[in-house]
């Protein structure tokens, strides 16, 4: 295995790093509406605001933790790739 | 660079046990988990020393108070009846991670012995160890509580509800449940103390600051979340609420 395999991981590792980002940065699409929804139904019922804010950062938390996911595997890829550093090891023999 | 507070070492013990040989790692996390509850358990004892009652009480004990009853009302407004240990499990969760993702913030210097490096303080919520322990500890508590009120065989049945062909998906919706509690607090807090570490290189004075302070934010909103479906979820395991039990509820209710 030569320098040619390791650069080869490692540049799909570097870009599937930015396209998992990338792609998990779409949840903020959902929680724009999720907030957008929640502060239209406070202003229209006011009574309710403190059951819909609690809702809401609940609800908020449940769709963020798509985008954390992705920037979970993007972090694992980037600073310790299980992959990369087997391909090291073996170009290293 | 250190995902994990797993990987800052202290002190290694080697032993053999059960013909097996196991090794006993005293990393950050378990010093960082003590340092907590010695935070906790000092405040605490500081705070309740001498408890007064009337209008005059000391600073520490309004506190307190706040936030308890605080708590008591969040975790009342979702159980929606009586119940006597359930709030003791999910206020403990919540104050541990609460104190844990903001002592996130106190620069403390340790020094490893292993590998003569120092290295800084992370909070061991930012440790998957520590998640997957506290989750293990909410997705226990659900099956206790439901067996305890319904019965093994009137729990089993939440399983096949509304029909025996949904068994493998309720099966999947309860273990996915449990890993997203863990994965999203341990992302949230590693990924705070990961992104410091990388401004720091690009901004080093003025970017950290900023991003600690929407630290302290959501370290104390994932505390919430993490005890509110923590609570969703045992409430989930329970059942609805019987007609005695709604009537007992609406009287305690009232005569409060």
């Amino acid at each position: 295995m030569g320098i040619d395999a390791v650069a080869l991981v490692g540049l799909g590792s570097v870009l599937s790093a930015g396209i998992a980002v990338g792609m998990g940065g779409l949840a903020a699409l959902g929680e724009g509406k999720a907030a957008q929804q929640a502060l239209a139904s406070m202003v229209s019922q006011p009574d309710m605001a403190n059951d819909v804010r609690s809702t809401m950062f609940v609800s908020m938390a449940m769709i963020e933790s798509t985008a954390i996911y992705a920037l979970l595997v993007a972090m694992i890829l980037l600073f310790s790739n299980p992959i990369f550093n087997k391909v090291v090891e073996l170009a290293a023999q | 660079m250190n995902l994990s507070p797993d990987q800052i070492i202290f002190w290694i013990k080697h032993f053999s046990l059960f013909g097996r040989e196991w090794t006993f790692n005293l990393n950050m996390t378990i010093v960082g988990t003590w340092l907590v509850m010695l935070l906790i358990f000092i405040g605490a004892r500081l705070a309740t020393k001498n408890l007064k009652d009337g209008l005059k009480i000391n600073r520490w004990q309004n506190f307190l108070e706040t936030i308890v009853s605080w708590l008591k009302g969040e975790v009342e407004n979702v159980l929606q009846r009586k119940s006597k240990f359930i709030f003791p499990i999910i206020a403990s969760l919540f104050i541990f991670v609460l104190v844990s993702n903001l002592s996130g913030i106190i620069p403390l210097p340790f020094y490893s012995p292993i590998t003569g490096e120092w290295a800084v303080y992370i909070p061991p919520t930012g440790s998957f160890s520590t998640t997957i322990a506290l989750t293990l500890v909410v997705m226990l508590a659900v099956p206790a509580f439901g067996i305890a009120r319904n019965g093994v065989i009137g729990y089993l049945k939440r399983y096949i509800e509304p029909q025996l062909i949904m068994l493998p998906f309720n099966i999947i919706g309860e273990v996915s449940g449990g890993a997203s509690l863990a994965i999203r607090l341990y992302g949230n807090v590693m990924s705070g103390t990961v992104i410091v570490a990388i401004l720091l290189i690009l901004a080093p004075i003025f970017m950290p600051v900023v991003m600690q302070l929407f630290g302290l934010l959501t370290g104390v909103i994932q505390a919430y979340i993490f005890a509110t479906l923590g609570l969703v979820y045992i409430v989930a395991g329970l059942g609805d609420p019987s007609l005695k039990e709604k009537k007992e509820w609406e009287s305690l209710k009232e005569t409060s």
